[in-house]
């Protein structure tokens, strides 16, 4: 019901300025704010990943080109004409971003900046700068020629509403999870099996192809003139910019509010006072921006949520009113997993074979330098299935390094790493959790934005678990975190978050499963129930490899011990044997403490 | 001259110290040893400011020093060399040892210090003009202490020096070490690994388990006590 | 040959003035990694500066501006990081903010100036203007001769502000490791804060030199912001004798493409090229290429 709630408004609010207005230029402002809408819901596909782009024009203008000519040259419908535009800009951004979206930072803003301009300029002096969209009187819904102009708002609200419905069904997927989790943090995600650059270019393709449909719809309802500097321009990319960030970046229903606000704001001021103020309406987008970064980066909507819920908070404190739970109702939480996502699918599995008597883990050789400095030498050790195996050395000894070499969030300079007699070295990230490794880490990593049942479904969707939320909520339950699976991640006390972090980790049921200091920050006791917990939950044949700097809780977990100093392995074997051994306690306590006994 | 109350602090969510009561006497040595994970560089952290307490107060001469921020906090003498160097490997060496000396109590003393540091480590006399990040590691250690030094600390706090360095590197900085202080009259933090050196250069030292305070006594007391081992390694002799 | 020298000693002359455009761009994403979209506008700021004191009245050389324009800038920008920039550094969730707000700031400018002075192109001309020297075959602009030989100047005294200066070290250090930096007891706000300043008036001293011949329009800076980009990606993001080299390239390529294509074009050339060390190299060339994997 909430969800089918904000389109009946917006069909209604349409339908009655669309009924109601006459004048040119009021029905101009609301053919213009379906329009931006469109645009901006489009942009801001690839926001839900984060990801901002800058150069969205380039795919308006392949649409507003490509239905141009195609209709003057061969008397093509604009109809088809823009399938063909979509298809371009769809093959373009794929093109624009797929060398970027494996690199971290600024990049793929930075790279989408040039692409229009580089059009605009290749267009304008190689192509027509210009010209002006054939009239087809014969045929109105062939050729999108309408004589009566309310026709194009019933189009354009159309539209607007086939793209809203394609990024609500995104919100509510597994696509929408895995964009939700590289905004929030890539790097775990990869490390839950989700693969990034896939979701990024489906994202993009996607948001490239809109626009592109909405330029057909703005050169022939509003323009009338195909310009390059116009479709290709800056102007185009910060009206997106605008309203997205001003109605909420990343949200399905951001630009429509956005839109709403700005765009007949902007056309007002210039009607009333561009004569003498010709920046009049880039200054109303100009200072949107500003305002929005400076006092609600995520926008109208989600700071509107917030408000309510304490508007209401203030009235209802207990929270037992009719007025809190329709505030609670209208201000969405973050999107549930759909129902879609609990309808059992036939996933092919992606682990290998089993092959007996082999070990599970075989690390042979490994070095890794960073720069002049040599963290890891010639480290080589075995993991049978079903055995327990800790990693002990002093700070710096290059434990965690080794198991970001075994996840592939780092590249080892030498060495090779088999997984079930299978060498997994080129295998990335996402390949290697698909195969059966799992990892915790050292600081215990989280998708903030999520609540701690999402975390969890976010690694099943990455394992390909046939259904994912049905079996993180049995995961959270058997942590004993079921009654805070639907709570904020940063109320979570340590303990917590490190059982989230299990559960994380299990959803998959790991045949290798790696824990980066699990027990930091926790007590005698948390220790001891931690490690039952992960008995309880691990099967027998998995293998579990702990790296712990609390040698005493460790040792009495684990079957055999490897001891690393100065990246190399100084002693290997039963626990005992090993932190008894000088060699060890030598590089934990110093040399003269060894002379001293 | 410092001393910590009640002091909780964590990152991301993971409490490093919970409760701890701290104190440096004037001109004092103190060690703080315990395994890794335990919360010892989360504690000079909170003293020197890139990490903001949950609760508790610390004090320095008197002062509430949770009230200044993280320059003002050298200003008043309070010098952290960092766990893992953190020298500026584009600079050369001689660079690193003037921002070293950024400190305005220091600048008008730049020369005086710098033939301290040279002779406190000789080895850097040789390598002022190269690039910070063409030394060994156990070079870049000596500049990173030289650095701290370099700002006339009233406080010194030194996180695991040996750290990552090959035992004869080790044995260099605590020499250097050593050497300083027979000169200086600064108080003193070291945070290590390596117990028998810390308690060497020191007079008393607190141990660190999960957070909290295990164990504080004389580095006499500490020097014979099988509990320090079994801190680091469990086992029960 | 000839014709290649041609297009590529004014090339170099260019080149120059692109690199001090470059370094400002460079020395604010270094220190405070933010990738600052209204520096262009800075530049087209103070081109309308160093117009309205030639042209308005007093007949200041452009050149001869340029100390008054840096100081205008410095205190400008430090003023706009004061206002504005500081609210948006840091943390990880800042970046999208750090983008819009620098974009609405360059809006504002442009609009600022058309409402001002409207779209009309401004165009000073001091009597060298049009001067020039033959060296064998290849003719040199005068005025595009003083504006290399002026950026070279102000790269000089940069290079000496960031080595020899206490303020300059502490902005290098803060730019290689800000918590090293602020172990030393450098305010890591007001480095940042004078980082902008002096990285906004870099940009308009390269602005000023400009404008004998390029006209100013309110949105000059459209043509420039990629042009800034590549000589910064070029040289390896963060790095301002990187962000130079790359600028004198950067110059070289849009001019000696002319040897081949239209002058219309040349820009292509300059985003193509920008685009190309994104995806290839994208830490710049003297950069060592690290991947996420």
């Amino acid at each position: 019901m909430r969800r089918l709630a904000p389109f009946v408004v917006l069909v209604v609010v349409v339908a009655l300025f669309n009924g109601s207005l006459s004048g040119r230029f009021h029905l101009r402002v609301l053919t213009l704010a379906v329009v931006w809408a469109l645009a901006g819901v489009a942009w801001n596909l690839m926001a839900k990943a984060g990801q901002i782009s800058l150069g969205h024009s380039a795919f308006v203008g392949i649409g507003a080109y490509g239905f141009t000519i195609l209709l003057r040259d061969g008397g093509t419908s604009p109809w088809v004409g823009m399938a063909v535009g979509m298809g371009v800009a769809a093959a373009l951004a794929l093109v624009i971003g797929l060398p970027t979206f494996r690199l971290k930072g600024f990049y793929f803003t930075l790279a989408t900046i040039s692409f229009p301009l580089i059009m605009e300029l290749l267009v304008s002096h190689y192509g027509e700068p210009e010209f002006t969209v054939p009239f087809h009187p014969e045929n109105e819904w062939k050729f999108m020629e309408f004589s009566n102009a309310h026709t194009y708002v019933w189009v354009g609200l159309g539209m607007l509403l086939v793209a809203l419905v394609i990024s609500e069904l995104i919100d509510v997927t597994s696509f929408g999870f895995a964009l939700r989790a590289i905004r929030d943090n890539e790097v775990l995600a990869r490390a839950v099996g989700i693969r990034t650059v896939a979701w990024k270019s489906a994202a993009f393709m996607i948001s490239a192809a809109l626009s592109a449909a909405m330029a057909v719809l703005w050169v022939k309802a509003v323009l009338r003139v195909t310009v390059a500097e116009e479709v290709f321009g800056i102007t185009v990319v910060i009206v997106m910019l605008s309203v997205a960030f001003v109605g909420g970046v990343g949200q399905t229903w951001g630009p429509v509010v956005g839109a709403a606000f700005l765009i007949p704001l902007a056309m007002f001021l210039d009607d009333s006072i561009g004569e003498s103020v010709p920046g009049a309406q880039e200054l109303v987008y100009a200072a949107a921006l500003v305002l929005v970064a400076l006092l609600i980066p995520r926008g109208i909507l989600p700071a509107a949520e917030r408000g309510c819920r304490r508007l209401a908070g203030l009235v209802d404190p207990e929270g037992r009113g009719r007025g809190w739970q329709v505030v609670q109702r209208l201000a969405a939480p973050p999107p549930r997993p759909s129902p879609l996502l609990s309808v059992p699918r036939k996933v092919p599995s992606r682990r290998i074979p089993s092959t007996d008597g082999a070990p599970v883990l075989e690390v042979e050789g490994i070095a890794k330098s960073f720069g002049a400095n040599r963290v890891l030498s010639d480290v080589t050790f075995e993991v049978d299935a079903g055995r327990r195996v800790g990693i002990i050395g002093p700070n710096g000894a290059g434990k965690t390094t080794l198991f970001n070499i075994m996840t592939a969030h780092l590249r080892a300079d030498a060495g090779r790493i088999r997984f079930k007699s299978v060498a997994i070295d080129a295998m990335r990230a996402p390949r290697r959790y698909e195969l059966g490794i799992s990892r915790t880490f050292q600081v215990p990593q989280g998708f903030h934005l999520m609540s701690p049942l999402d975390n969890v479904v976010v690694a099943a969707i990455g394992a390909a678990v046939t259904r994912p939320v049905h079996a993180s909520m049995a995961m959270l339950d058997r942590v004993g975190l079921a009654d805070k699976a639907l709570g904020e991640l940063s109320s979570l006390t340590v303990a917590e978050t490190k059982n989230l972090e299990l559960a994380r980790a299990m959803v998959s049921e790991p045949e290798l499963l790696l824990l980066d200091e699990p027990l930091a920050g926790l007590n005698e006791t948390e220790r001891v129930r931690f490690f039952q917990i992960v008995d309880d939950l691990v099967a027998p044949q998995t293998a579990i490899v702990v790296i712990e700097h609390s040698v005493r809780s460790l040792i009495r977990y684990v079957d055999s011990v490897v001891a690393l100093d100065e990246g190399r392995i100084i002693a290997e074997g039963p626990p005992e044997d090993v932190v008894s051994d000088p060699a060890v306690i030598e590089a934990y306590l110093g040399s003269k403490w060894m002379k001293r006994a | 001259m410092l001393e910590t109350h009640d002091l909780s602090a964590g990152y991301e969510g993971v409490p490093a110290l919970r409760s701890v009561d701290f104190r440096v006497g004037p001109q004092e040595r103190v060690a703080i040893l315990g395994p890794n994970g335990a919360g010892k560089s989360t504690l000079l952290k909170t003293i020197s400011g890139t990490v903001t307490p949950e609760v508790g107060s610390i004090r320095f001469d008197g002062q509430d020093l949770l009230a200044l921020s993280p320059h003002q906090r050298v200003e008043a003498g309070i010098v952290h060399v960092p766990q893992g160097r953190m020298i500026f490997a584009s600079m050369t060496v001689a660079d690193n040892l003037r921002l070293g000396g950024h400190r305005s109590a220091a600048r008008q003393r730049h020369d005086e210090r710098r033939d301290l540091v040279l002779e406190i480590f000789p080895a850097l006399a040789d390598m002022l003009s190269r690039d910070g990040g063409a030394l060994s590691g156990g070079q870049q250690q000596m500049l990173a202490v030289a650095r701290g030094v370099m700002a006339c600390p009233r406080l010194l706090m030194l996180d695991e020096p040996s750290m990552g360095l090959a035992p004869r590197a080790a044995d260099e900085i605590f020499e250097g070490v050593a050497a300083l202080l027979q000169s200086e009259t600064t108080a003193m933090i070291v945070v290590e690994q390596r117990a028998y050196e810390a308690l060497e250069v020191c007079d008393r030292a607190y141990v660190l388990e999960s957070g909290e305070v295990a164990l504080e006594a004389t580095n006499e007391e500490l020097l014979g006590d099988e509990r320090l081992a079994a801190a680091y390694l469990g086992t029960e002799l | 040959m000839i014709e290649f020298l041609q297009f590529l000693v004014p090339g170099i002359l260019i080149g120059g003035v692109y690199a001090l455009l470059a370094s400002g761009l460079g020395l604010i994403f270094g220190v405070m990694r933010v990738v600052n979209f209204a520096q262009a506008d800075f530049m087209m700021l103070a081109m309308y500066l160093s117009w309205a004191l030639f042209a308005g009245g007093i007949g200041l050389d452009p050149f001869l501006a340029m100390p008054g324009v840096f100081v205008v800038f410095l205190l400008l920008g430090m003023a706009v990081h004061w206002l504005f920039i500081r609210f948006v550094i840091g943390r990880r969730e800042n970046h999208d903010a750090q983008v819009i707000l620098t974009i609405g700031l360059g809006l504002i400018f442009q609009n600022l100036i058309l409402i001002r002075y409207s779209s009309e192109p401004r165009v000073v001309a001091p009597s060298y203007a049009n001067d020039g020297d033959f060296i064998g075959d290849i003719f040199i602009s005068r005025a595009r001769l003083y504006a290399f030989l002026l950026s070279m100047l102000v790269a000089a005294l940069l290079f000496l502000f960031l080595n020899r200066t206490a303020t300059g070290r502490a902005i290098r250090a803060a730019s290689e490791n800000w918590e090293a930096a602020t172990y030393m007891g450098i305010d890591i706000d007001r480095t940042n804060r004078i980082a902008f300043g002096v990285g906004v008036a870099l940009t308009a001293v390269g602005g000023s030199a400009l404008v004998t011949f390029q006209s100013i329009t309110p949105f000059v800076g459209l043509r420039f912001v990629v042009v800034m980009f590549a000589a910064v990606v070029l040289g390896g993001l963060g790095s301002v004798g990187g962000a130079f080299v790359g600028g004198v390239l950067i110059g070289i390529i849009q001019s000696v493409s002319q040897v081949w294509t239209s002058a219309a074009v040349k820009n292509v050339w300059v985003f193509g090229l920008f685009l190309l060390i994104l995806y290839v190299r994208p830490n710049g060339l003297f950069g060592k290429v690290q991947r996420a994997i």
